[in-house]
């Protein structure tokens, strides 16, 4: 698999505070990466790292193959576009203006503001000033200026922070979309997970400064669905068993297996003590995205 | 860095407080010719009436403007972009040196340049002494506008911008130490390369009025700014360089 963002045992110090503690994540190209924390759990500042903004302690990070100690590092950045906390707009300019201001910044011709003004929905905000904004407009005004480079890789630090429904709608279709018709990889960092979920292909859970797992949609589907945990102790009975009733199924070990399939209970019993297999355990498992983070980080409240 | 330039330029000049910042020395300027022309004096001294004040408006300039960038946190963009800290740094030392150079080059237009067309000078007028005056003004002035440019791209907040505001006033309430130390050399030193000191130097250089060339250097003052400037850059961009941006 090809990453497009790496770092490896990454720490950031402030003061005598370990902020960051030999985090390493693994960004696959293409993907939406959601990077899940507590507030204060360290996606900022990873975030902040990344993004150039903050000196790591230790550690190092790559973007696209190169390493932050290189002397290319700078022109990497520019492949990146980032939204950090909140928008970094010119108060004082009205939508247009502003992504005027940063196209001047990167030396890119004024041609692609209206469509990228279309694109987030701010082609109609005439001569309104940025400071006159609503929190929505400001995020996609932000959106709207890591777009103007044409970046491979969005970041953004909590974009659906603050938002209403229907700007969450707005921002998670905006995401969809230049994820999906675009090809940009988006890492995406919230602790509304809910809303991650509708998003991501990918995961890193991050707590205290500790990234404590990264795992794919799929896997993370897999961890939280619905299922049956039955314990046996014969296995290969109970494959037999599972098979001939066409159940959607997944061995464990060599005494457990996860049962997708919803079923009665009685006739499985019956059936697999007519091949003299006993059964010692039946527990229902229905864990949610929330409740795995929450087994995750060894409980405790999410922010 | 021509592209930090561009965005500079825009967001520094074409803006309010720049109009504000400069329209004040250029109402004080035509003020001094008014009143020349009413008392049928002459603007002689006129490029170095207001030299005390200048590094006070060019702390309110270049350091609310650089203070802008972080408050509104518009400095994320430049390093996002991938713009190095270095490049960022000088651009806003450019940025400010221009500005500084802009608004006493107005003052001195308006002045010495109206000023002599409509009052003239005086007979004994000594134009090579005013014009050596005037360079050195420049030069104590880009010594404040580098120290302004370092306290305000090392503070994050609008403390730089205060401290620099108040750099005429508390460089010369150093003065203080003179009393306490008895020792020649350090008290020549001291008021040599003092540039709230130089900033008199170079006012009773260029008038003649209590100038004696028995303790004071005149030729130190472009050294000293040189150098200052140096200095400030080098440290300013050192620790920009390892700085965590908000």
């Amino acid at each position: 698999m090809e990453y497009i963002l790496q770092t490896k045992e990454l720490c950031k110090n402030y003061g005598r505070a370990k902020i960051l503690k030999q985090v390493s994540i693994n960004v696959p190209k293409g993907s939406i990466y959601g990077f899940v924390g507590r507030n204060g759990a360290g996606k900022t500042t990873l975030i902040r790292v990344l993004t150039g903004l903050h000196v790591p302690t230790s550690g190092s990070y790559s973007i696209n193959g190169i390493e932050n100690t290189s002397g290319d590092i700078n022109e990497a950045r520019k492949k990146i576009g980032a939204v950090v906390e909140t928008p970094s707009i010119y108060p004082d300019l009205d939508a247009r203006e502003n992504l005027r201001m940063v196209c001047r910044l990167i030396g890119r011709p004024f041609d692609k503001i209206e469509e990228i003004l279309k694109l987030v929905e701010l082609a109609n905000t005439g001569k309104k000033k940025a400071k006159d904004f609503s929190l929505g407009m400001r995020q996609r005004l932000g959106i709207a200026f890591s777009l103007i480079s044409d970046p491979e890789v969005l970041i953004l630090d909590e974009p659906i922070n603050g938002l209403d429904p229907q700007g969450i709608k707005e921002v998670r279709e905006l995401l969809t979309m230049l994820n999906q018709e675009k090809g940009i990889t988006i890492l995406i960092s919230s602790h509304i997970l809910d809303e991650l979920s509708k998003l991501a292909t990918h995961y890193g859970f991050i707590d205290r400064g500790v990234v404590l797992r990264e795992m794919s949609a799929e896997e993370l589907h897999h961890a939280c669905r619905k299922s049956t945990h039955v314990t046996v102790d014969n296995i290969s009975a109970l494959q037999e068993v599972l098979g001939s009733m066409n159940m959607d199924y997944r061995v464990v070990s060599d005494t457990e297996a996860d049962i997708f399939t919803d079923f009665y209970v009685t006739p499985l019993v019956t059936e697999l003590s007519k091949r003299n297999c006993t059964v010692f355990t039946i527990t229902q498992n229905d864990e949610s995205l929330e409740s795995f983070f929450i087994n995750l980080i060894g409980g405790g409240e999410i922010a | 860095m021509l592209n930090l330039l561009s965005v500079n330029f825009r967001r520094a000049f074409l803006r309010k407080r720049f109009i504000i910042g400069g329209g004040f020395p250029c109402a004080i300027g035509l003020l001094i010719v008014y009143l020349a022309y009413r008392t049928d004096g002459n603007v002689d001294y006129a490029p170095f009436f207001m030299t005390g004040f200048l590094p006070m408006l060019i702390g309110i300039t270049a350091g609310l403007y650089i203070s802008q960038d972080y408050t509104t946190n518009t400095i994320r963009n430049k390093i996002i972009n991938g713009h190095s800290r270095t490049s960022i740094y000088l651009s806003n030392f450019i940025t400010s040196m221009v500005g500084t150079f802009i608004i006493y080059g107005v003052y001195l237009l308006l002045t010495f340049g109206l000023g002599s067309l409509v009052t003239g000078v005086s007979s004994d007028f000594d134009g090579e002494r005013t014009f050596k005056g005037i360079l050195l003004v420049f030069c104590i002035m880009f010594t404040f506008t580098s120290i302004t440019v370092m306290l305000c791209m090392i503070n994050s907040g609008v403390s730089g911008t205060v401290i620099s505001t108040l750099m005429y006033m508390i460089l010369g309430m150093s003065s203080l130490v003179i009393v306490f130390v008895d020792n020649d050399l350090f008290k020549e030193l001291f008021v040599n390369l003092n540039p709230t000191f130089q900033i008199d130097t170079v006012s009773e250089y260029a008038t003649g009025a209590e100038y004696s060339e028995e303790n004071i250097h005149i030729s130190w003052i472009p050294i000293s700014s040189i150098a200052y400037i140096i200095l400030t850059t080098v440290i300013g961009i050192s620790v920009f360089n390892k700085k965590d941006i908000k």
